[in-house]
């Protein structure tokens, strides 16, 4: 049974400036993972299937689940440190 | 009587005049429009002979105001095309194209098109329009300005239908800035640069290249930098579904379009029967050659796709046909005879239809409007017509040499405009965003959220919920 809290998504919204920019999934995957943390942890990340919007928690589960993380330990714990250091 | 009037009921008073003054409207409207008639032939006559005045210069100053008209009609065209909850903004953005184009070309546009001409590439003064009257410079002057400068304004609203429902504002408004001030402006010196000071030698006029009214010079301009554009900003959210095909959205009602297609078609007269710049024998024919393409046009387009594409989207391809007539003969309409311009017509129609599945179904370039297959396709196709359909007595080469400098001024057009486009909207994708967020765009965009722009409250996940999830990942991992 699958589960409702988890959500495929297939294009990502990500805020640039005052405006956004529609990408797709794989395009997505690309960018660096400290990257797309902070991306997150700024709220300018939205995901996308098939048209509508879909929840963020959702999204990122769907990776753990088909083990495309977007990001592994290390570097969390190093974007953590920075942020940390910066505040 | 007098008195009962005045000492009436507050509701009888007002049957009365509501009664009363149009019939006094209508008797003042026929007396006016009889003096006129009468009188303005006279009053012509005798300011040409005192003043210097022209029916030139009114007939310009006329196709002008025709040519504006059509910002009304491609207002009504885009609204009637877009969602109900995108229309205000739609037609916002038809607002702005007008306003901001009308400050860069007045500042710079209109200089780097029709000033002295640096060796054929680009126009150094009329900056500001200082020097409109010097010597050497049109007698048409101001009204030549009016006229071309709705002409860029032209070029510029093309690209806001097919941009339409999930642009940013601030984005749309320096890429309709950049149009007037730059891309439209040095393209059109290379074709037209010798319009208002005669001694330019623009180097592709000086080819020979013809585009009589600018089926290259406005139409294609604004085609590829819609192209551009589409690429660069990707479909309306659920436009397509996951395998590709297309969905169709409402519309905020397919008749205003219809509407649209009407006031373009007239303001058409004006667009290429006032590119003559002046009123003489040929304007006549000027005009009907462009009401004749556009007809066979749009039946070509209806009979095509009635019979070769299972009536699909019929109505929006018919009426984009019919506009695709129009773009067409804009650059061979001074050059074709009337079988000519009913042949550029029936042509272009077919290749409409057919673009259209191609740009729209294939590519899945999402153009709500159709603008890529009606400006851009149908703009080249009426450009090659001029060596393919024209007199020969009125090009300026054997057919085939035409038809290569025909062929040369597209490919021109081609990499100056999609250069500068990929240039100018990657910088704007990089730096202020181009699309509205998916709640915004979900949502409408005439809620005014598009130009307040308050950001979306988007999920939120602290650094703790996002290294239990990944920390869930690592488990599942190990």
């Amino acid at each position: 049974m699958s589960d409702p809290f988890v959500t495929d998504f297939d294009q990502v919204s990500l805020q640039v400036g005052e405006g956004f920019n529609l990408i797709s999934k794989e395009e997505y995957l690309k960018i660096p993972a400290t990257q797309r943390v902070r991306q997150i942890l700024d709220r300018k990340v939205q995901f996308l299937n098939e048209g509508k919007v879909v929840p963020t928690k959702a999204a990122l589960k769907t990776l753990q689940q088909r083990k495309m993380s977007v990001i592994d330990n290390d570097t969390l714990s190093e974007v953590s440190n920075q942020a940390k250091e910066n505040s | 009587m007098g008195m009962q009037v005045f000492t009436a009921r507050r509701g009888a008073w007002s049957r009365r005049t509501a009664v009363e003054v149009p019939m006094l409207m209508r008797k003042s409207l026929f007396f006016l429009a009889l003096f006129s008639l009468i009188h303005i032939p006279t009053m012509l006559m005798a300011a040409e002979s005192s003043s210097g005045f022209s029916t030139d210069r009114l007939w310009v100053l006329l196709a002008a105001a025709l040519v504006f008209m059509m910002q009304a009609g491609f207002l009504l065209f885009e609204v009637g095309s877009v969602q109900p909850k995108n229309a205000t903004a739609t037609a916002m953005k038809n607002l702005v194209d007008w306003t901001m184009v009308s400050l860069a070309f007045f500042l710079f546009g209109f200089g780097f098109m029709f000033g002295t001409s640096a060796y054929g590439w680009i126009g150094t003064d009329l900056f500001f329009l200082n020097g409109i009257h010097a010597e050497g410079t049109s007698p048409l002057g101001f009204e030549f300005f009016m006229f071309e400068l709705a002409f860029a304004a032209t070029a510029a609203t093309i690209i806001s239908g097919a941009m339409a429902e999930r642009t940013y504002f601030a984005t749309y408004l320096v890429l309709s800035v950049f149009v007037g001030f730059i891309i439209y402006p040095i393209f059109g010196h290379w074709a037209w640069g010798n319009l208002f000071i005669e001694s330019n030698n623009p180097w592709l006029a000086g080819l020979g290249f013809i585009d009589f009214a600018g089926s290259t010079v406005v139409h294609s301009v604004g085609g590829w930098i819609s192209l551009v554009g589409v690429w660069t900003l990707g479909p309306r959210l659920g436009r397509y579904d996951k395998d590709g095909n297309l969905k169709e959205l409402a519309t905020t009602g397919l008749a205003w379009t219809a509407a649209g297609v009407f006031v373009l078609w007239l303001g058409w007269w004006g667009f290429n029967g006032g590119s003559e710049l002046a009123l003489n024998d040929n304007v006549g024919s000027i005009i009907a050659n462009t009401n004749i393409a556009a007809a066979a046009s749009g039946l070509a387009c209806f009979a095509h796709c009635w019979h070769f594409q299972k009536r699909q989207q019929i109505t929006e391809k018919f009426m984009g046909g019919i506009l695709g007539g129009l773009v067409a003969v804009t650059a061979c309409c001074s050059v074709v005879t009337m079988t000519g311009a009913l042949a550029v017509g029936l042509t272009a129609g077919i290749i409409h239809n057919i673009s259209w599945d191609f740009i729209i179904k294939k590519m899945k370039l999402d153009d709500p409007v159709g603008a890529i297959p009606v400006h851009l396709v149908c703009g080249i196709w009426g450009t090659l017509c001029v060596a393919i359909f024209g007199q020969q007595a009125l090009l300026n080469h054997p057919r085939f040499v035409q038809l290569g400098v025909q062929a040369i001024g597209i490919l021109a057009c081609a990499i100056w405009t999609v250069g500068i486009s990929i240039v100018v909207l990657k910088f704007l994708k990089a730096t202020t965003g181009m699309r509205v967020s998916p709640t915004e765009e979900l949502a409408g965009l005439n809620i005014g959220a598009e130009f307040h722009h308050v950001p979306d409250e988007v999920e939120s996940i602290d650094e703790d919920e996002l290294k239990a999830l990944m920390g869930d990942d690592s488990e599942d991992e190990s």
